[in-house]
């Protein structure tokens, strides 16, 4: 059997550059306990450079999983708390008066860094929330006359609460489309929580080893953006895209009155994006259906906007995507 | 008391000169249809005044009868016109009026009060003549007997009920009919006759057929023969085993059979793996198999179908002294 020689010399780079993904997992896994669909969509974060939104309750190992990542990578790591009093100049910062100097000098805020946790950002006010997802799409910040292009790799992860929705400012459509992910974080199985218990009463508490530099993740971007994806495939994405825009005409007439918008392109560019990266993770140097599947739902379900009707009827985007993805045909 | 004498004369006169004026300006008339009818015959007798207007005029009342002879079936009420001349109005009264005794009649003159004033005066219509003619009766005839009523026309609503009961029938004929045409023909009384479906490998084998004729792959098409390998396949899967493998990915429809180990052999489902991952790859990975690749790829999806088809057992025909109600030929 012959392969064409592009796909073949592909596959071999892949397999090559791709092999610090295991090494990643291994060393995340000695900290984390379960939690694997999280650190594979950190991990797709990473890899296409998009940003991550995570829904959990606390205490799932959210900011354990995100400073773990840093140390593997030797990246800079900030933990921002979102409170209703901050400031975008706390977040971004601010031009400060230097006496020795007499001048006006810059004071960075915590967004210059590598990988930055957004703890609670529905708690802050839509100004803090505005600043940050304008550095999370310009990547690049203006501070006075002088603007600060952001290090690479760079990835925000910013978290929400499900529950205590009091007093909280909900992100707008728009700002949470610019989010590749949205992940769900679901409670630790039985077996999983046995361990987690375990490890913290004996106070054995591993340390992840540094294996990459953030030089070695912006190569493995290069890789990923090199994944072949076929155009059956992204005839295969916006199919999935269009029916949350037209259920009617992919025969899913009964959600035709509970989307009230559907995806956006960038919901159809991030599904391509995540793909390559998720074919990566996999060491594949093609993206193949399995994969758009495996990222559908994180990528999409914040993309969807359900109306009163699908609300009173308990219909939720999960169930919705489901159904897509039951529906449309797979190349 | 000469001079007062004079003046109540002269107060007289010209009181007398003036109603004799209005009376000169007002025309009162009567006029009936005919002045020959039939005993019993129903004519109508007409009142008319012509008079300025503001003048007071009472019109005649007309009672029950008109004379001892002439009787009043309907009296009508009094309709008021205008006239060109637009000072003057005209009053009509029309009544219905019949006799039942033979003879010639007069009908008096009526009488309309004309009211000036304290004065009084009366205005009277012309006299009309009435004959009223009995039948002729033939002596020499004899007697005869009494004539049977008129018929009265026929009306709609009477003939509705018939019309209804010819529908009803004719219905009844016609479904009926409908019905033993379609016992006949074995076809379902309502909604027309499901077409015999095709056996899905019937479907299959065929279409293979096809592909194998079109020779894509020794065209270079390679892509385009395996896409229609596997989708030959999936339909085939759909049809016969209710697996949607169409909305599935290769994995998916691979995990059903696994897990369904009755569905399939062992053998036909390491085939079906066999073709499915060798098309995914072709598709999504620019994968170039070798020629015998490709035969042996058709080969198996050929054993696929015929391995895992469903044959439709024929019922054995009854012998013909078994079957009952149909006719049988005696030569």
């Amino acid at each position: 059997m012959n392969q064409s020689i592009d796909i073949r010399e592909l596959n071999e780079r892949i397999q090559k550059e791709s092999s610090f993904v295991d090494m990643i997992n291994m060393e995340m896994n000695k900290v984390i306990v379960g939690q694997k669909h999280l650190v594979e969509s950190l991990m797709i974060g990473v890899l296409s450079g998009g940003h991550i939104l995570l829904e959990g309750v606390p205490g799932l190992a959210k900011t354990l999983a995100i400073s773990t990542l840093s140390n593997t990578i030797d990246a800079k790591f900030a933990r921002i708390q979102f409170t209703p009093d901050l400031l975008p100049a706390d977040l971004l910062g601010t031009m400060i008066y230097s006496q020795k100097k007499e001048e006006f000098v810059v004071k960075k805020g915590p967004i210059f860094t590598n990988f930055v946790l957004a703890d609670e950002i529905n708690r802050a006010p839509a100004k803090v929330q505005s600043a940050l997802l304008e550095a999370m799409q310009e990547r690049q910040i203006t501070i006075g006359d002088h603007t600060f292009k952001l290090e690479e790799p760079f990835l925000v992860m910013a978290t929400q609460n499900p529950i205590e929705q009091e007093g909280t400012y909900p992100l707008p459509e728009a700002q949470v489309d610019r989010f590749m992910l949205k992940v769900v974080i679901k409670y630790p199985q039985k077996e999983e929580e046995r361990l987690i218990i375990q490890q913290n009463l004996m106070k054995q508490f591993p340390q992840a080893s540094t294996i990459l530099k953030p030089a070695d993740i912006l190569k493995a971007r290069e890789v990923v953006k090199d994944v072949y994806m076929d155009e059956k495939i992204q005839k295969y994405i916006v199919d999935i895209v269009f029916a949350t825009r037209d259920p009617k005409a992919y025969k899913l007439d009964k959600y035709a009155d509970m989307i009230s918008y559907g995806g956006s392109p960038r919901a159809s560019i991030s599904l391509a994006q995540a793909s390559k990266a998720y074919a990566f993770i996999k060491r594949r140097g093609y993206v193949i259906p399995e994969d758009v599947r495996a990222v559908c739902h994180d990528v999409m379900r914040h993309r969807i906007g359900l109306s009163y009707e699908a609300e009173a009827n308990n219909v939720t985007s999960e169930e919705i995507i489901t159904e897509i993805l039951n529906v449309v045909e797979v190349p | 008391m000469k001079l007062n004498v004079l003046l109540i004369v002269a107060l007289i006169v010209t009181g007398g000169l003036s109603g004799q004026v209005a009376a000169q300006q007002i025309k009162a008339t009567a006029s009936i249809d005919t002045s020959h009818i039939l005993i019993g015959d129903q004519i109508k007798l007409r009142l008319e005044l012509d008079k300025p207007k503001g003048i007071e005029v009472d019109f005649p009342m007309v009672s029950d009868s008109v004379t001892s002879k002439i009787e009043v079936v309907q009296r009508g009420k009094i309709d008021t016109f205008q006239l060109d001349d637009k000072n003057r109005i005209k009053l009509i009264q029309q009544s219905v009026i019949t006799s039942f005794d033979t003879g010639m009649y007069q009908i008096p003159p009526f009488y309309f009060r004309l009211k000036n004033g304290q004065l009084t005066d009366s205005i009277p219509t012309q006299a009309l003549s009435l004959q009223v003619h009995g039948m002729k009766i033939d002596t020499q005839k004899g007697p005869t007997d009494i004539k049977v009523p008129y018929e009265a026309p026929i009306t709609l609503k009477e003939i509705i009920p018939y019309i209804l009961g010819i529908i009803l029938i004719g219905a009844l004929i016609f479904f009926g009919f409908y019905y033993f045409q379609r016992k006949r023909r074995n076809e379902p009384l309502f909604g027309r006759q499901e077409k015999t479906k095709e056996p899905p490998h019937v479907i299959a084998l065929r279409e293979l057929d096809r592909v194998r004729g079109q020779k894509l792959w020794q065209q270079e098409k390679i892509k385009q023969y395996y896409s229609e390998i596997s989708d030959i396949l999936r339909n085939y899967i759909q049809e016969r085993f209710d697996i949607s493998a169409l909305e599935q990915t290769s994995a998916e429809t691979l995990a059903v059979f696994k897990k369904h180990r009755d569905l399939a052999d062992e053998k036909s489902v390491d085939q079906l793996q066999q073709i499915l991952s060798l098309a995914d790859l072709v598709k999504f990975a620019k994968y170039e198999p070798q020629p015998e690749d490709n035969n042996m790829t058709l080969l198996n999806a050929y054993f696929f179908v015929n391995q895992t088809k469903k044959e439709e057992i024929k019922a054995p025909e009854k012998p013909v002294e078994e079957q009952e109600g149909t006719e049988v030929e005696i030569k």
